[in-house]
């Protein structure tokens, strides 16, 4: 299979970076066993320097990633998001969470200074966990 | 300054009145070229990609041609610079009293010499072309790291000279068997064997007598500051696997039916010293085509056509010192003996191929692999790319300055003057299989924003600095007076015989010298008075 598709016609911007990465998951086993039977969870993803946050949608060994407009504040809350976990930080952040890059003791030094913000922490650490399974 | 009439006339005459040009149009476009922003930059001039305006672009077909227009520059007072295909600000003028010398007229594959492996070619017949024939031959030739689309000629006399396959198929200064040189002051000297009064051949890059190769090229190139090259021997290597290609799809969505012998081994290694401990084993066993140390992002970008697909290659991108192999084999046996040593290294040292398993590499990606690999995918993410450092010594050493240059970048990337690399972008590849290896560290970046082109003008800067401080040899682009004369003191003043050797071989300074070193007591000034 060749990984060079053209014609992507997924969302755009920040959600379509984070689409482009973690959709790979859809063609893997190990990942649609860990997550077919789990509970399904929505984390939503808020790059503060870019217009668009992503909704991470795992549901049936499956992940989705949807554009969310970041403003008004109110497109992000809970009740209109629909989200379980949420995490806001700097599209640089969100790369060295998802590349691996940030060691526990780094992202709480981050939260600590408020680089990241993060509501339902235990969710929203599943998106590292989730990211962990490219690599498997 | 234009040019003057009467020696329009002169040149015109030379040439044929077709091949002459000194319009606006046609002179500006010659003044651009990529990364001259950074140079103008770096040298406190405006970040634009234009040089010096030349007086004229002439496009010459023969030697003699060459030949009569280096003597009406001594005549006039002028200077040239020589450009084969014309990648990159070193073949821009540095001055505005400068004629281009457009050899793209020189574009003749002169000799293929099947049974002595060898080949003849003029400035402007790419590495493609040449590789195209020799594979119905069955041989290949060493592919600049610039890429296919660039000239051998240039390499190989005139610039650096490592490239993707550098394990297999060497450095173009090493593969140099001959040269026919227009000197600045208009004569015709040939190296090597191809000098010899009797018999002349393509055999031998050295001699009659003692070799000149060093003063023709040094480790970086003269870079036209020393005459125009007009002919080169080059040696020739067995094409690595089988030649028959089969391409299909629409650029860059090619697809390509791999050649049966080929295995792409992409291993990440997690640590430096752990990268140097598996490549040293690979080069010492001889069956690596292709050996680069790479980052997460530079594996990432060679299996890439585009940004979408690059993105989507998390599972490279989440590699922490990634290097990567390309095994191929001329026969089955050859394959399965490489491929054996290859499985006991990677098993011996704890490794894992991800290639096939975690991530498969696009069909196309073994195709680029036989001619240009990275050096095009640099441009995916911005649209700009620009290497520092360059250094050739040992794997320790290369793969030591990758580690120092981290802090060193991570300061312009916090100030987001150039891409997120996590400040580890590198290529670092060996020579014949381990005889030395080479470093240059990339970096992305927006030419169209000022304050990033003086992020990576200050960043290049301050790694120039940090390989003459910290020992880790000359950098690709210590060129020009200031810098040679800056690096000279510090490396047995080596500047010194630089200046000699350009004041021997070119006193008035005809040969543009911007990118090289003025002669002593030169009457036209060069660039880079400002460092």
């Amino acid at each position: 299979m060749d990984n060079n598709t053209s014609g992507y016609s997924g969302p755009r911007g920040f959600a379509g970076v984070i689409a482009q990465q973690i959709e790979p998951l859809n063609s893997s086993l190990a990942f649609k066993k860990a997550y077919e039977n789990a509970k399904p969870v929505r984390i939503l993803l808020n790059a503060t320097n870019t217009d668009h946050a992503a909704l991470l949608i795992v549901e049936n060994g499956k992940v989705q990633v949807k554009g969310i407009e970041n403003k008004p504040a109110s497109n992000l809350s809970r009740k209109s998001a629909g989200w379980d976990g949420f995490i806001s930080c700097s599209t640089r952040t969100f790369l060295e969470i998802a590349l691996g890059r940030l060691s526990m003791l780094k992202m709480l030094l981050k939260l600590l200074n408020g680089d990241i913000k993060v509501h339902a922490i235990l969710k929203v650490l599943q998106f590292k966990k989730i990211m962990e399974y490219l690599g498997k | 300054m234009v040019l003057d009439k009467d020696i329009h006339a002169e040149l015109a005459a030379i040439v044929g009145l077709a091949n002459i040009d000194d319009s606006d149009a046609m002179t500006d476009v010659y003044a651009y070229n990529w990364c001259m922003e950074v140079v103008n930059q770096m040298e406190g001039k405006d970040p634009v990609p234009y040089s010096p305006r030349p007086l004229a672009v002439v496009l010459p077909s023969t030697t003699d041609e060459v030949v009569g227009i280096v003597k009406a520059c001594n005549a006039h007072g002028l200077t040239f610079k020589a450009q084969s295909t014309g990648l990159g600000p070193w073949n821009n003028p540095s001055t505005d009293n400068c004629i281009i010398l457009d050899l793209r007229r020189m574009n003749k594959i002169v000799l293929i010499d099947e049974q002595n492996m060898l080949a003849v070619v003029e400035p402007y017949v790419s590495g493609a072309q040449l590789q195209i024939e020799l594979m119905k031959l069955d041989l290949n030739c060493h592919m600049p790291g610039a890429g296919p689309q660039v000239s051998p000629l240039a390499s190989a006399t005139s610039m650096s000279g490592p490239g993707f396959t550098s394990p297999s198929t060497g450095h173009s200064s090493r593969n140099v068997l001959g040269v026919e040189w227009v000197l600045p002051d208009g004569q015709v000297l040939k190296l090597g064997a191809a000098g010899l009064e009797h018999e002349p051949g393509w055999y031998s890059g050295d001699g009659p007598g003692p070799s000149l190769r060093g003063i023709m090229r040094g480790l970086h190139g003269a870079k036209s500051g020393l005459g125009v090259f007009t002919k080169v021997g080059i040696k020739l290597f067995p094409f690595p696997c089988k030649v028959n290609w089969k391409v299909t799809g629409l650029s860059p969505h090619y697809q390509f039916e791999k050649p049966e012998l080929m295995k792409w081994y992409i291993v990440d290694c997690k640590t430096y010293k752990s990268a140097e401990a598996f490549v040293q084993r690979v080069e010492e066993h001889e069956i690596s085509f292709i050996c680069s140390v790479l980052s997460n992002f530079g594996v990432s970008a060679i299996f890439a056509s585009s940004i979408e697909s690059l993105l989507g290659n998390a599972v490279l991108a989440m590699t922490k010192v990634p290097v990567v192999v390309l095994v191929a084999g001329r026969t089955r046996r050859e394959f399965e003996y490489k491929t054996k040593v290859m499985q006991c290294i990677i098993e011996e040292d704890g490794l894992e191929n991800m290639a096939g398993t975690k991530f498969e590499p696009p069909s196309i990606s073994y195709a680029e692999a036989l001619r240009s690999n990275l050096g095009l995918h640099g441009f995916i993410a911005t649209g700009a790319f620009q290497s520092s450092h360059g250094i050739i010594d040992t794997l320790g050493v290369c793969l030591n300055a990758t580690k120092k240059n981290i802090p060193v970048k991570m300061k312009y990337i916090n100030n987001e003057q150039v891409a997120n690399d996590f400040g580890e972008a590198v290529w670092s590849t060996s020579f014949e299989h381990g005889h030395m290896h080479h470093a240059e560290m990339l970096t992305l970046y927006d030419q169209t924003n000022p304050e990033c082109v003086k992020g990576i003008a200050d960043y290049f800067n301050d790694c120039n600095a940090m390989d003459l401080v910290q020992h880790l040899g000359i950098p690709f682009f210590i060129d020009g007076d200031a810098r040679h004369d800056w690096y000279g003191p510090q490396c047995s003043n080596y500047n010194t015989w630089l200046r000699k050797i350009k004041t021997a071989l070119d006193p008035a300074c005809t040969a543009d010298a911007g990118f090289y070193i003025s002669p002593e007591k030169a009457s036209n000034t060069t660039r880079n008075e400002k460092v």
